[in-house]
């Protein structure tokens, strides 16, 4: 009991760190303090009081160029990505309030179906595609492509989680008392069980977009130098590397290992800030509270506390 | 493109090697400590450590700390055995970038669980057999193709960039390479390629979640 408090504290405070670091470095002025210009007499420099993290093969400073990652491609990506899952679960919620009428059930099968094709798709291999198709590298095609899929993929949650909440009993008994589908999904659904899945989700995809970015942008599909991207800051240092820079190797997969994490750490310091319940539970996706006093479903079976 | 589809196929198998192998070292521990308290898994979810993170590190930390050279040899002069070794390290790299370990060790636990407090395994004990024999068949199987349904999609997407990073001749650097010359009519025979294969494993999967599916049957 007690080495449990002692790791769901220490959870917490690995969340508080992560989303505090990666506040400092996506919104404190590095660009301004320590200016993002090319100084070729200062290639490759040591970390000191002038560059905190040493420059790169350019004289550029890192942090700035690493806080300029995250500013000008991860945070706009995000927010695509962000605007995308809103609009599949706005969709998949619309499907279910829709499955009464007749004429909207054979569509909203004929739409599950399509979106289950689609979701099934490697995601990294359609956005290279799509980036490779266009012609056009940048972070658009890499944002239309992730926001579409991740749609799709949000549609499909809200839909699976549909299917499985609404034979639950108080799912049925509220539809017996004359509850209508619609305030039963907002109030039992998104307002209740649907919220912790759906943030993870959201986790997962902001995550999984930085991973993809990085790697479009690494292959050369994604951002273009002289804007600043995890992907291909790794690409333009890659001969270095072997050289045995490894400082520059190091501070970009940190600051990517922190951005990858941050999602996590955000979704899980928001669920329990909002439920009261350790954030490890709730990532763990085993543990689905919903809102009937303490009543809970755990791993598929429905059990009453004290 | 035959010697792409190789290299490609060869990494995949070395990945269901590696991941049959992981399964059953973790259905071992899953089993050895069931006396103690499990702990839940910290983070959910596939793709935890991109490849770009892995595979340059353990490229470079490979080169630096034991002299050894990661990057595949050249395709035409290299004997099958010297393929089949260099890609092995790809082959991890893969399995832990697209969550496949991640998702095994979480599958083992939760099937585990599951399937040890059915009646099956309650006999086996009584009557003096031990229930990790009865249960190690059965949860490894399903762990491992829950695992592959869940993370083939990614395992294909992070494709491209381990055989980028590891300069491995298959069907993803050669995607990468027409890509970047603007070879669109050889782009989509690559994609084509990947895809038939990417078909192939989901079959395979489908094929034995069905197969599993009829034998579970009984046990319900």
């Amino acid at each position: 009991m007690r080495s449990a408090g002692i790791s769901r504290r220490r959870g917490l405070a690995l969340d508080v760190a992560v989303v505090c670091a990666f506040a400092a470095l996506a919104c404190g002025p590095w660009a301004r303090v320590f200016g993002e210009r090319m100084d070729l007499a200062h290639m490759l420099a040591d970390p000191s009081r002038a560059h905190p993290l040493g420059t790169d093969s350019m004289g550029r400073d890192l942090l700035a160029r690493v806080a300029s990652a995250l500013r000008d491609g991860v945070l706009p990506l995000w927010a695509g990505v962000l605007g995308g899952t809103v609009l599949g679960v706005g969709a998949g919620v619309g499907a279910v309030v829709a499955r009464e009428a007749r004429l909207a059930r054979v569509a909203t099968r004929a739409v599950d179906a399509a979106a289950a094709a689609l979701a099934a798709v490697p995601v990294g291999l359609v956005a290279f595609a799509w980036a490779a198709w266009n012609e056009r590298a940048g972070l658009v095609p890499v944002l239309v492509s992730l926001s579409t899929l991740f749609a799709i993929r949000a549609y499909l949650e809200v839909r699976d989680l549909d299917r499985h909440d609404r034979n639950l009993g108080y799912w049925q008994a509220h539809a017996a008392l004359g509850g209508t589908v619609a305030s039963r999904v907002w109030r039992y659904g998104v307002r209740g069980g649907w919220a912790g899945p759906l943030v993870r989700m959201l986790g997962f995809n902001l995550r999984v977009a930085v991973a993809i970015e990085a790697s479009l942008s690494y292959l050369g599909f994604g951002v273009q130098e002289p804007n600043a991207s995890f992907g291909n800051m790794l690409a333009a240092h890659f001969e270095l590397y072997l050289k045995g820079h490894w400082q520059i190797l190091l501070i970009i997969l940190g600051a990517l290992t922190l951005t990858a994490a941050f999602p996590a750490s955000l979704a899980g310091l928001t669920l329990s800030w909002s439920t009261g319940h350790d954030s490890a539970v709730k990532l763990s996706g085993r543990r689905r509270s919903i809102p009937w006093r303490s009543t809970s479903v755990s791993s598929g079976s429905t059990s009453t506390g004290a | 493109m035959i010697k792409y589809a190789q290299t490609t196929t060869l990494i995949l198998l070395w990945c269901f090697v590696f991941s049959v192998a992981w399964t059953a070292a973790v259905y071992a521990l899953q089993a050895n400590r069931r006396g103690r308290k499990q702990r839940a898994p910290r983070l959910s979810g596939a793709a935890i450590l991109p490849a770009l993170v892995v595979g340059p590190v353990l490229l470079v930390g490979a080169f630096k700390l034991v002299g050894v050279n990661l990057l595949f040899p050249v395709h035409f002069f290299a004997s099958f055995a010297a393929l089949a070794a260099a890609a092995l390290v790809p082959a991890a790299v893969l399995l832990v970038a697209s969550g496949m370990a991640a998702s095994a060790r979480r599958a083992v636990a939760s099937e585990y669980e599951a399937w040890n407090a059915k009646t099956f395994a309650r006999v086996a004990l009584a009557v003096g057999r031990s229930p990790h024999s009865v249960l190690r068949r059965l949860v490894m199987i399903k762990a491992l193709t829950q695992a592959w349904s869940q993370c083939l999609p990614w395992a294909f997407g992070e494709l491209i960039i381990v055989e980028a990073v590891f300069n491995a001749p298959g069907l993803g650097l050669d995607a990468w390479n027409l890509a970047r010359t603007r070879d669109l009519a050889g782009l989509g025979e690559v994609i084509a390629w990947l895809a038939g294969l990417y078909l192939l494993c989901v079959a395979a999967t489908a094929l034995v979640n069905r197969w599993l599916g009829k034998r579970l049957e009984s046990y319900a």
